[in-house]
């Protein structure tokens, strides 16, 4: 009893797939992620062999995003709830026997591979939304109390990610459930609550400060008060934000040339290669580099967003719609951080920024995405789902 | 039953929707109204892309249009051109921080100049062991432990040298070694070395300036739309070199502590010279010296003598008394004084060194510096014309020199004038004021009357008069002063055909609670040429000792150190200052005051 059994309607053969993938939006992806290949080579100075190892992950994440896209988006509706348990089981796994890195525990040791199960969980929370609310449909999307078990879905990974502790990415898990609870129709009554409850919880975690509830870790409230004023710590906590700020302006208008960023090569500028890759990036190519790769982001979010609204069903247009919400999310965040227009919490430059598993999971993500595309006609039964 | 086309999540009406001509559309919730919610989001993705983009914009948008630093940093691959070819392409494009300073003829006082910080990328050096060998050399350091740091440090960039010259920049360009290069930024550069030290002062790293006239004048070096512009000073270099060259071998010669001395138009007020020893060299300003608070701030050679110390000045302040006494009207140049009996008052004991003990005329209490005689002056034309007199003079305020705020010498003056005071600083006791004041007033006391402000700039033409003492006062300043060096105390300065005059002044030096019993500041102060001074200058000994000659013997008074260092200074600088000796024309100074003293014997 395969699930194309109950499903026949819409049965594409492998070469007709092929062609309705969505081959600009591919050639999008390739040439953003071809931009982190060549600022992986400059901040190696040649050298570092992290340009390659990048190029690897992405023809391998490349191969498994089309391998991905090739499959009915109707199987991963079906596995959408397996993946999400296997994700909070994963944060489960990290917070009990996971690696301790730079301070805070996201990896699992496989032995072989070092794995970050926050990572996966992004796709996975996102996918079991995008089922939930196909399967509820738009009327009782809109109603208060179906509210619940999404908020309690996107809860559980967001508490066991802050238990790590990990806010950047409780941050993004978030915004990635919020958004595809946006785009299935939840009730604007619920975001102006979540505005005043988040403003509640500012204020909470304000106000809790140096007494015995306090809500986060010290270096925590020190990089909330070093980000309103990065340059009352300008060599501890402001560090980064500063010498960001320094690189970025010191390459002016037309940037100092590839290779030649002498605040990066010299190694002034902290986690060059992941998270401030893009100060890198504008301390090379100014400010005119700087806003056509963030041109290129806006052009292929757009693309992204613009095939979700040619699918023809919830399940893909949610799913769909809310990856590339959060793919916005991701490069907004990341760059208004590098800027000081965010608090530096850890969010990589996705395609670009070195770095194993989001590059994977991010082309995970866009195979979803490309799948739902590719079947965007598929009819779905949901009721019997 | 298929309920896939009922749902529209997004909200907006899909224009490809084309529901199933065999299904039956179920009812679709009534239309929202406002925008949908895919519009809103390509809304915050153009929002965002606007918001991102203004801030680049901001944080990358050159200040002030300023030009953009260029990369300073060149490359051994440097084609066929010269590096310093190259160098001087690029300077031109570091931005010019600082004004050049000149003296009065335009020499060159102080510049700014590339130089070069010389570092090695570990990544791109071939051979650690020849890059290593080669650059120790150029960098006159160790080869082995240049070594170790090429190779083992945890650093991907070590400094090798900083501050290299353009031709060391050339030298190791020259060796063709990679991943060597030299980054450029410009430095102040004082080409004269340790000359005018204390009058230029010096910058930070950050090329602010710290002291002197860099840092008194700083908002003008710095000034943007000036600064190709040389700032021309008023000191003279060869008359500075010569007054620091006589101050240095006077201080050996007498073994002081230290010296200081001024020589500034008589008219103008500009500082042809200005000196303070020990000094320092500018292009190696040494840190402050860390002296304990009971001792002397001006064993650091930072500080500025001249116009920062703040001394007793002795008998040279008899001159000013004397003009104080004539200008208030009472008295007259033969008006007998008692110089003989001490005076007691207030517990102390005051007499003369040397004096005449007899009754004597003003002109003669000046000529032998008799405390009796000038103290008891003091007395008779009271303090209101004192103090009236020595503020008119500028004796109550700080020199308006192009220094930074608050570090010129504050004058000490009698809070409460009473008797003992009016005496004392009658003679030059108990007011302290820096060896500029006494020039800067001296000036002003025998140009004729017009008040003089010190200053460090060259004066294109100069200031409109403000008499503040009276002209016929001024010419009999000058004749006794004049008298001093031809017949008294100041014998020792004289220059012949210079027709220099002159008033000596030793005072013990103030110590903590008192005055030291031993050591003592010896002053001499001169105007030259006496009948129409276009100069005044003053030398200023801390602590002399007569150690050769007949005189070893005798008392180290100012007549025999500072007068003697004093005619040393003028035999070097009056031919640089355009005056010709003149041994015809001796103008007499008898005539001026009324008397002869052609048989009078006095040794200093």
């Amino acid at each position: 009893m395969s699930f194309f059994d109950e499903a026949p309607r819409q049965r594409l053969s492998l070469p007709a797939r092929f062609l309705r993938l969505h081959w600009p939006l591919i050639a999008l992806i390739a040439a953003v992620a071809t931009v982190g290949f060549f600022m992986m080579h400059s901040v190696g100075r040649g050298q570092a062999p992290w340009a390659q190892q990048q190029m690897t992950r992405f023809i391998v994440g490349g191969g498994l995003m089309v391998a991905i896209a090739l499959v009915d988006v109707r199987f991963w509706r079906k596995i959408a709830y397996l993946a999400y348990a296997a994700g909070v089981a994963g944060l489960v796994a990290v917070d009990v026997m996971g690696v301790v890195g730079m301070g805070a525990q996201r990896w699992i040791d496989f032995g072989f591979v070092r794995f970050q199960p926050s990572e996966l969980m992004k796709v996975a929370l996102v996918l079991a939304l995008a089922r939930y609310y196909h399967d509820i449909g738009p009327v009782r999307a809109g109603k208060l109390l179906w509210l619940i078990p999404a908020l309690l879905m996107i809860a559980a990974p967001c508490a066991l990610v802050l238990i790590q502790p990990d806010l950047g990415t409780a941050v993004l898990l978030g915004l990635g459930g919020f958004s595809a609870m946006f785009l299935a129709g939840a009730s604007w009554w619920f975001f102006i609550l979540m505005a005043l409850g988040l403003g509640g919880a500012i204020w909470a975690v304000f106000a809790s400060q140096g007494t015995d509830w306090q809500l986060l870790r010290d270096y925590q409230y020190r990089r909330i008060e070093v980000f309103l004023d990065p340059t009352q710590d300008p060599q501890g906590a402001g560090y980064h934000i500063n010498q960001s700020m320094i690189a970025f302006g010191s390459g002016g208008v037309e940037g100092k040339g590839y290779m030649a960023g002498s605040q990066t090569q010299l190694d002034f500028l902290p986690e060059k290669r992941t998270d401030f890759i893009f100060t890198t990036f504008a301390e090379e190519f100014g400010m005119i580099g700087a806003v056509s790769l963030l041109a290129l982001y806006t052009l292929l979010v757009w693309m992204c967003l613009a095939s979700a609204l040619r699918i023809r069903h919830s399940f893909g247009r949610i799913l769909a719609g809310s990856l590339a919400m959060a793919f916005f999310c991701y490069y907004g965040i990341n760059m208004a951080m590098v800027m000081g227009l965010a608090p530096v919490v850890g969010v990589p430059l996705p395609l670009i920024s070195y770095g194993g598993t989001s590059m994977i999971a991010l082309m995970c993500a866009f195979g979803l995405m490309l799948s739902a595309f590719v079947y965007r006609d598929a009819p779905f039964d949901t009721r019997r789902g | 039953m298929n309920r896939l086309f009922e749902e529209n999540p997004f909200g907006a009406p899909d224009p490809d929707f084309r529901p199933p001509v065999a299904e039956q559309p179920a009812p679709r919730r009534k239309p929202r109204r406002g925008p949908s919610r895919s519009a809103l989001l390509m809304g915050a993705f153009v929002g965002g892309f606007l918001l991102l983009g203004g801030r680049m914009a901001m944080v990358a948008w050159p200040e002030d249009g300023a030009a953009q630093a260029s990369p300073a940093a060149t490359g051994s691959g440097g084609g066929g051109a010269s590096v310093l070819a190259q160098a001087a392409a690029r300077d031109e494009l570091l931005p010019r921080l600082r004004a050049d300073l000149q003296d009065r003829a335009g020499r060159i006082l102080a510049t700014s100049l590339p130089i070069y910080d010389i570092y090695a990328d570990r990544a791109r050096i071939l051979d650690p062991t020849e890059t290593a060998t080669r650059l120790a050399e150029a960098a006159k350091t160790d080869p082995i432990a240049l070594q170790q740091r090429l190779t083992q440090s945890p650093r991907g960039t070590i400094t090798i040298m900083r501050s290299a010259t353009p031709a060391q920049l050339q030298q190791i360009h020259d060796m063709g070694l990679p991943g060597v290069y030299g980054a450029g930024r410009l430095t102040r550069f004082y080409p004269e070395g340790r000359l005018a030290a204390h009058i230029l002062g010096g910058v930070n790293a950050e090329q602010r300036g710290v002291s002197g006239v860099e840092a008194g004048l700083d908002a003008y070096i710095r000034d943007p739309a000036q600064v190709d512009k040389p700032i021309p000073l008023s000191i003279d270099v060869r008359v500075q070199a010569g007054l620091e060259s006589a101050l240095r071998e006077a201080r050996a010669r007498f073994a002081a502590y230290g010296a200081a001395g001024v020589i500034m138009d008589a008219r103008t007020g500009e500082i042809i010279a200005m000196a303070s020893i020990p000094d320092f060299d500018p292009n190696h300003r040494p840190s402050p010296l860390a002296l304990k608070p009971d001792e002397d701030s001006a064993l650091d050679p930072l500080f500025d003598r001249a116009a920062q110390g703040s001394y007793e000045m002795g008998s040279v302040f008899k001159i000013f008394t004397a003009a104080a006494a004539l200008e208030s009207g009472m008295v007259d140049l033969s008006t007998i004084l008692d110089a003989r009996n001490p005076i007691y008052r207030a517990g102390h004991r005051i007499t003369d060194y040397r004096g005449p003990n007899r009754m004597v005329t003003l002109t003669e209490g000046v000529m032998f510096s008799s405390n009796l005689a000038l103290g008891r002056l003091a007395t008779l034309i009271g303090h209101e014309h004192m103090s009236e007199f020595l503020r008119k003079l500028g004796f109550y305020e700080r020199v308006p020199l192009q220094y930074p705020q608050g570090v010129l010498a504050m004058p000490q003056t009698p809070r409460n004038w009473g008797p003992l005071e009016l005496i004392t600083v009658g003679y030059g006791h108990g007011i302290s004021v820096s060896p500029l004041h006494v020039a800067a007033a001296t000036a002003t006391l025998v140009n004729g009357g017009c008040r003089v402000r010190a200053t460090l700039v060259r004066l294109d033409a100069p200031p409109p008069c403000e008499r503040v003492v009276n002209p016929e006062v001024s010419v009999a300043a000058r004749g006794l002063m004049r008298l001093v060096v031809q017949y008294t105390t100041g014998r020792n300065a004289e220059v012949k055909g210079y027709e220099m005059g002159g008033k000596t002044g030793t005072a013990l030096k103030a110590v903590k609670g008192g005055y030291s019993q031993r050591e003592r500041i010896a002053n001499f102060l001169t105007i030259f040429p006496a009948h129409e001074p276009k100069y005044v200058a003053i030398v200023s000994l801390d602590d002399p000792k007569v150690i050769e000659g007949k005189e070893r013997n005798l008392s180290p008074t100012a007549g025999r150190t500072a007068a003697p260092a004093m005619k040393d200074v003028i035999e070097r600088v009056a031919p640089l200052l355009g005056l010709a000796p003149d041994v015809a024309g001796e103008w007499k100074a008898e005539q001026i005051v009324g008397a002869r003293f052609g048989g009078l014997k006095y040794r200093p």
